[in-house]
């Protein structure tokens, strides 16, 4: 993991100092609420519905123990003890009073933790794999290019006011864990013929009002080339991007607006003067950033004799070996296994947790990884390094937690947005929704049968739920003051990202879950073999499901 | 006479801003808006000094051919960059366009609606002069220019990126 020096440290600091002074100029009347506004977004501070919000920023998912306790002490002191991982790998405080945000700023800083850009019309926290450094699929680490980016994005002078929030994704293996093929931009470590490491740079990707699949506009850039190149591409957007209309702001407007070749030459043009310049990457700097990824030391451990074990294991305990089967994978060191904690218990709203579950997940971590966990972009926590010979014990240490649930990647496993019980940008609520799936749909028997599905909830076009690339996705709408919920089908996050299509006309609250069972009930009497839901769906289109759940006269 | 704060200091403006051609113009230290000093320029070529020229936030300078000319700006003593709102981040790029890819060495003002929260990147930008509404407390909102001590980035205040200068590397 990445550790602050002492230029890392004072920046922080300052910017706490900076905001405090903000903050006080604020609440004395010297700073305009306009004024303000974008300020403290820029601090991760939104004013929500019932309280304002602190979006704290978890550089490309990866946390401490350390930081882990932290947070704990100040969802207890600041908030109501317990915190939300939210989509993007990050952590919102749902309860803080804006004078004591200052405050706890200060209190992360101690632990190298801020709130910087995780909000506001400015690049945002970069996102990556959950499995980044021990995935059997991967090219290449990509944490060390996250930490270089969000270097080169923290206060970037030029940056700071852009049309709208700028994405960026990383993706180091040839599985795609990070949807970065929906991101403002997106890139995909690659090597080139002669084995030289680089990478291809796709823009244009993104959800909300107008979802879209990024556009590659650099086949092959060499590594020491990626500041210059994103320079380039911030430049383009910053002067040319749309400032009117902020539902045209995206950058995904001006790529399609120019096409993905003129957007390609513009930045092409724009490079050909950074190019070789001072941002150019040196070795040293790549070096130095990758030693604190480097491997934290794997004993040699007989894997045949641990997955012996686990078989015996599984023979006798059907719900551990139901767990070991969604929420535990391979590493590609021999012997060890990255375990995905899930947050998604039936009753409690996905991705929240208590402050004495993340002291658990602390001490977990301490106990059976190497003190270090990373958040992922479905709002669970994995916990990564631990030896196959401890899964039981971790296992039953989990159950007592209530993070064993055994449902990653399945119905239960949903993704959903704060909305209308805390957002003031929604037009429903989503977490009744999700709850209400989870309840109808709580024998884990039939949800391990359906397999692999995703369900994602967004409750409102803002598309914080990712339900574009749900395989099911729904959408809160507002009709005349009333919640109703458009279901969306066979969208997808992976490699072969697709967007999702509208089945039909919005359903009541009421008539959500009829509606998804009816979906379900279509798969199951159709599928072949081990075909997933969303194979199903592409092979046998919309209309069987359209018409089970609007009735054939629809 | 309005307050602008230059090189950290406060002092007063002895520039005159012209907002359309049909403004009388004084005869020395007026500031022109860009399609009149570009007009200047093609039938009188570069300037003796005693004027400079303005820049709108939604002004796209590779647009103005004056400003491509190699010579153009050798002499200029004054370019400013009006900001229409605080949030219009154009003028970022415009200045840094100006001081790194056009060599601009006289001084670069950010105008209209600026607050004292963006002083150090825009100073970072290559602005060296700011006219900011709160001209009471001119000088104690100068106290941002250095809200920071350090930066990652290549900027015009620091041509060299932080990784370029780590005591480890």
């Amino acid at each position: 993991m990445y550790i602050y020096d002492h230029y890392d440290h004072s920046l922080i600091r300052e910017r706490v100092a900076q905001y405090r002074s903000q903050v006080t100029r604020y609440l004395d009347g010297q700073l305009s609420e306009e004024e303000f506004l974008p300020i403290r977004l820029q601090n991760g501070l939104y004013i929500q519905r019932l309280a304002p919000m602190l979006r704290i920023a978890v550089p490309y998912g990866l946390l401490s123990s350390r930081q882990l306790r932290k947070l704990a002490e100040v969802s207890r002191l600041y908030d109501k003890g317990y915190v939300h991982f939210t989509t993007r790998q990050n952590i919102q405080l749902n309860w803080p009073r804006l004078e004591d945000t200052p405050d706890i700023l200060e209190h992360l800083a101690s632990v190298e933790m801020h709130a910087i850009q995780t909000s506001g019309n400015c690049i945002r926290n970069t996102t990556t794999d959950q499995y980044s450094g021990v995935s059997r699929d991967e090219i290449e680490d990509p944490r060390p290019w996250c930490e270089i980016i969000r270097q080169w994005s923290t206060l970037h002078p030029e940056f700071a006011f852009l049309p709208r929030k700028f994405e960026i994704a990383v993706c180091g293996s040839t599985e795609d864990r990070a949807a970065f093929l929906l991101h403002d931009i997106g890139v995909q470590l690659k090597t080139n013929d002669s084995g030289e490491l680089g990478f291809e740079i796709f823009v244009g990707g993104g959800l909300g009002r107008t979802p879209m699949i990024g556009a590659s506009i650099k086949e092959f850039l060499p590594q020491q080339h990626l500041l210059t190149y994103l320079d380039s591409i911030l430049r383009i957007y910053n002067r040319y991007g749309n400032r009117q209309n902020k539902y045209k702001a995206r950058i995904k407007i001006l790529v399609k607006a120019w096409t993905p070749e003129v957007f390609a030459q513009r930045v092409e043009d724009e490079w050909q003067h950074l190019k070789e310049g001072p941002a150019t990457l040196t070795e040293r700097e790549i070096e130095r950033v990758k030693t604190f990824f480097s491997d934290p030391g794997y004993s040699v451990v007989d894997d045949d004799a641990a997955n012996r074990e686990l078989d015996r294991l599984r023979a006798q305990q059907r719900s551990f070996s139901r767990w070991l089967d969604r929420n535990v994978i391979d590493q590609k060191q021999l012997g060890y296994a990255a375990v995905t904690l899930s947050l998604k218990p039936m009753g409690v709203p996905p991705g929240d947790v208590t402050d004495s579950q993340l002291e658990a997940i602390a001490d977990l971590a301490d106990q059976f990884g190497k003190s270090e966990i990373r958040s992922t972009h479905n709002q669970n926590v994995v916990i990564t390094d631990v030896l196959k010979t401890d899964l039981f014990d971790l296992w039953q240490a989990l159950k007592k937690y209530g993070m064993a649930t055994p449902n990653i990647g399945t119905l239960t496993d949903i993704i959903c947005c704060p909305g209308g019980d805390y957002c003031s940008l929604a037009n429903a609520k989503s977490i009744p929704v999700a709850e209400a799936i989870q309840r109808k749909f709580d024998d884990l028997d039939y949800v391990h049968d359906l397999g692999d599905i995703e369900l994602n909830i967004s409750g409102c076009m803002n598309a914080c739920g990712h339900h574009h690339v749900g395989h099911i996705g729904i959408l809160g709408v507002d009709k005349k003051g009333e919640e109703w919920y458009q279901i969306q089908l066979g969208g997808s996050a992976s490699k072969s990202a697709s967007l999702g299509k509208v089945l039909g006309p919005s359903l009541a609250r009421g008539a959500v879950t009829g509606g998804i069972e009816s979906l379900l009930d279509v798969y199951v009497e159709n599928r072949l073999m081990d075909e997933s839901f969303l194979a199903t769906y592409r092979r046998i289109g919309i209309e069987k499901f359209k018409e089970r759940v609007y009735g054939s006269g629809a | 006479m309005a307050l602008v704060l230059k090189n950290g200091i406060a002092v007063e403006d002895n520039w005159h801003f012209i907002d359309t051609c049909d403004e009388p113009v004084p005869n020395d230290f007026y500031v022109l808006p860009l399609a009149m000093w570009q007009h200047q320029f093609e039938t009188h070529g570069p300037s003796d000094g005693t004027h400079g020229f303005w820049i709108n936030s939604d002004e796209d300078i590779s647009n103005c051919s004056a400003i491509q000319c190699s010579k153009a700006l050798e002499a200029e003593s004054l370019i400013a960059i009006k900001f229409s709102n605080f949030t219009d981040g154009r003028g970022f790029s415009t200045a840094r366009l100006l001081r790194e890819r056009y060599h601009y060495q006289g001084e670069l003002r950010a105008f209209g609606h600026i607050i004292r929260d963006q002083l150090f990147m825009l100073q970072r930008c290559g602005f060296d002069a700011f006219t900011l509404a709160e001209q009471d407390n001119l000088q104690s909102a100068s106290s941002a220019l250095s809200d920071f001590s350090n930066a990652y980035q290549v900027a015009v205040d620091q041509p060299l990126p932080l990784f370029r200068r780590r005591d480890s590397n």
